[in-house]
């Protein structure tokens, strides 16, 4: 669990992560920003959702498997919030199985990247591309 | 004794009569039983001689007569029924035995008619009446001696080969014969003391052998002899009471006499009951084996209609073994396909019956149960010969409940997936510290440093593959392959493939080369990404066994409803003792080990498992220095892998 440091920088964009894995926490804070993004990192649902309500994000990566409240449960309450209307939530995670992807998509998430299958550098350009359409 | 066997997976409690125990038939345990069989006949016989005596109106005369005649009768039956037992059981001492009784039946006879009838004009004298009495236990007491000289004989090895043509036999009678003749004519007092004698040392043997503990229980068979032993102890009586002449005491001994020939014929009949018994117990006893076997057997005829079926087919069935006798056994017995429930199950049992060869069912298999139920199942058929000619007289069907082996599958198949998962999640974020590290993200990276990251990224791609390569083949072992098709155009799918070997190519100066078809291939309906790992195992083997500079050539045909495709390379080849074996897990021929290239040795067994779960197949040439070459034939309609629904789990 981390406690998100906004920045007064506001050409950045922000992307909000919820991850509980600490060793994938540290990769998302160091390379995000190294890409130039501001980053924050939460490690459970209640967390991202505690998040949405002070700041709104750019884009939203989502893990499935988190403590407290899981990655669909809080793909369920994000989606309700106005705010985030224009922000995209991709879910990030290492569940790969069909009924998992059909329920997240059936759940309203904009995207399903499976961390397991791809190397970083693969990642950072699909974040890039679903921040610039 | 009655078993209640209780089948726990449906708690039917079956009855079965198994009198006596597993070791030892019933009889064979009743031995009180037997002895008062003997008591009675012995009573009988008394009870039947106080008549005799006691009644007025018989003479004399007449009782030796009728008693005479009785024993006749006996020594009759009892040899009849002696030879009767020798030609069913092959005992040869029964033979002997025989012959004993009918001898003496034959020289009492002449005994009874030398008494009755004058011969030659004048009453016969005394002597000749005694000498025939005694002749005739003399007779009987020296095969019975002859024939328990032949049981001991029949238990030396060292004699097996004379045994076996029978000709001792022979040799054994004429011994008897001879004996007999000599001690006959030899004298009187002789003829007299003789069967006492052979009475006394066969008493004897039984009584030796007796506290030897040899003659047990066990030997019931032996009870006949015993009988007879007991027997002839009588006659021990006849050798004072012969001298005498009073017809009180001639007629005791001739009562003594038939006696001893009911004894005989009791311990005979009581030979053939437990006979009887053992084979009934031995019915009984195959029978309860059968019954209680965990599996469901059933046998058919050459019709495949229904012989036997024991308490499991019933209960599987729910049809008793008299509503199924003899009907179809579809009838009660409907499989089904486990992945594909339309396609028709074989009829085995009739290929069974033509073909004469063993069938083992593999494929997922489904027993119908009531109530729409089914049960997986595991069946196994085999013929059944009639053992004089050879050929086939019934088919026996094995079907066993595969429920726990199931369960037992879809546990470790769970396993293995949270395993795979908790494997791969940690070996991704190294992957991904590594690229930062290699990317220059952290800072810079100096030459030795950047080196040694490489080498550990190296280790570490191996460790997902191989992780991503147990999964795989686990998934295959269980036949739990799903596919997700789509409709592919092989050559970019190849092309695709070569480009990403680029690197790897590089690396070993290995030139490839994709000989296009002349005319464009149809694209076909095929899970892509296992296509894709088919190419990529098959290729990066090319490359890396392969020589520096060297070669590799792929091809691509349309051959008819097939697709062809070859992999040559101009590599290592596989070696001769190798070849065998190439497609099987975890193998490695010798000299790819040798050279220092990695590999898992799973990447052929997947390829194979893939490529003929399509409906294609996989071969190769090679030539050890030489190189490869793969010829994958796939057809343009391939199957698909269809998963096992039974077993999916939801998390």
């Amino acid at each position: 669990m981390d406690t998100p440091t906004p920045t007064q920088n506001t050409n950045k964009k922000l992307i909000l992560v919820a991850e509980d894995d600490i060793y994938y926490a540290n990769i998302y804070k160091i390379k995000l920003a190294k890409e130039g993004y501001d980053v924050a990192v939460v490690g459970n649902g209640d967390w991202a959702l505690k998040f949405v309500k002070e700041r709104t994000p750019n884009l939203i990566l989502l893990d499935l498997v988190m403590p407290i409240k899981d990655g669909f449960e809080t793909l369920k309450e994000l989606k309700k919030m106005e705010t985030l209307k224009k922000t995209k939530i991709i879910v990030l995670s290492s569940l790969g199985q069909d009924e998992d992807i059909k329920r997240a998509h059936d759940l309203g998430a904009d995207g399903y990247i499976i961390k397991t299958n791809i190397s970083i550098g693969e990642l950072m350009e699909k974040i890039k591309s679903y921040l610039s359409h | 004794m009655k078993e209640k066997v209780n089948l726990a997976q449906n708690n039917l409690v079956l009855e079965n009569n198994l009198p006596g125990n597993w070791t030892t038939p019933p009889s064979l345990v009743n031995i009180r039983e037997r002895l008062l069989i003997y008591l009675f006949v012995f009573i009988t016989m008394i009870l039947l001689f106080l008549l005799l005596i006691l009644s007025p109106k018989l003479s004399n005369f007449v009782i030796p007569l009728s008693l005479d005649n009785a024993a006749i009768v006996l020594t009759l039956i009892a040899g009849i029924m002696a030879l009767i037992k020798y030609f069913t059981r092959h005992d040869s001492k029964y033979l002997f035995i025989g012959y004993g009784l009918l001898g003496a039946t034959a020289i009492n006879l002449y005994h009874d008619l030398i008494i009755s009838l004058p011969l030659g004009g004048k009453a016969s004298s005394e002597e000749s009446i005694r000498f025939s009495f005694l002749a005739s236990d003399l007779f009987l007491a020296i095969w019975f001696l002859i024939s328990y000289l032949v049981w001991k004989f029949d238990r030396l090895p060292r004699f097996h080969n004379f045994r076996s043509n029978k000709a001792y036999y022979f040799y054994f009678s004429v011994a008897g014969i001879l004996i007999f003749l000599v001690f006959l004519f030899l004298s009187n007092y002789f003829l007299s003391f003789l069967p006492f004698v052979i009475a006394g040392l066969l008493f004897i043997v039984f009584v030796v052998n007796l506290l030897k503990g040899y003659w047990k229980v066990k030997y019931f068979e032996h009870s006949f002899l015993i009988a007879v032993i007991i027997a002839l102890c009588y006659q021990v009586f006849l050798v004072p009471l012969s001298q005498t002449h009073a017809d009180y005491w001639s007629v005791i001994i001739h009562f003594l006499r038939t006696f001893s020939y009911g004894f005989i014929l009791t311990g005979l009949l009581m030979s053939m009951y437990v006979a009887f018994e053992e084979v009934e117990w031995g019915k009984n006893r195959m029978n309860v084996v059968v019954q209680n076997i965990a599996d469901a057997v059933f046998v058919t005829d050459t019709w495949a209609a229904l012989v036997l079926a024991n308490a499991k087919a019933e209960i599987l069935t729910g049809h008793s073994v008299k509503e199924m006798t003899g009907n179809y056994y579809k009838n009660f017995f409907k499989f089904k396909y486990d992945l594909e429930p339309d396609k028709e199950y074989p009829s085995f049992v009739e290929q069974v019956i033509k073909t004469r060869k063993n069938q083992i069912l593999t494929s997922p298999t489904l027993l119908s149960l009531k109530r729409g139920k089914s049960l997986p199942v595991s069946l196994v058929a085999s013929p059944i010969h009639n053992e004089k000619k050879g050929h086939v007289i019934g088919c026996i069907v094995t079907i066993h409940d595969m429920t726990r082996e199931k369960e037992l599958a879809v546990a470790k198949d769970n396993f293995l997936s949270i395993a795979a998962h908790q494997l791969r999640t940690p070996l991704g974020s190294i992957r991904w510290n590594l690229e930062m590290l290699l990317n220059q993200d952290m800072g810079e990276l100096t030459d030795p440093v950047k080196q040694t990251v490489e080498q550990i990224a190296g280790s570490n791609k191996r460790l997902i593959d191989m992780v991503n390569d147990l999964l795989n083949v686990s998934r295959i072992d269980q036949n739990r392959v799903s596919d997700k098709p789509q409709q592919i155009e092989i050559q970019q799918l190849i092309n695709d493939v070569i480009k990403e070997l680029q690197p790897l190519s590089f690396q070993h100066q290995v030139k490839i080369n994709f000989i296009s078809p002349k005319m464009p291939i149809p694209s076909i309906l095929i899970d892509p990404q296992r296509l894709r790992e088919v190419f990529q195992n098959l290729l990066s083997n090319a490359i890396k066994y392969n020589k520096r500079n060297g070669n590799v050539t792929i091809e691509l045909e349309e051959r008819g409803d097939m697709l062809e495709i070859t992999i040559k390379d101009t590599g290592l080849g596989i070696p001769e003792e190798d070849k065998a074996k190439i497609f099987t897990k975890f193998f490695r021929a010798i000299n790819a080990i040798s050279s220092a290239t990695e590999g898992s040795g799973l990447g052929l067994f997947v390829v194979k498992s893939y490529v003929e779960g399509w409906g294609g197949s996989i071969d190769f040439e090679s030539e050890e220095g030489k190189g490869t070459k793969f010829t994958i034939v796939l057809p343009k309609h391939p199957k698909q892998h269809a998963l096992d629904h039974n077993l999916i789990q939801k998390n």
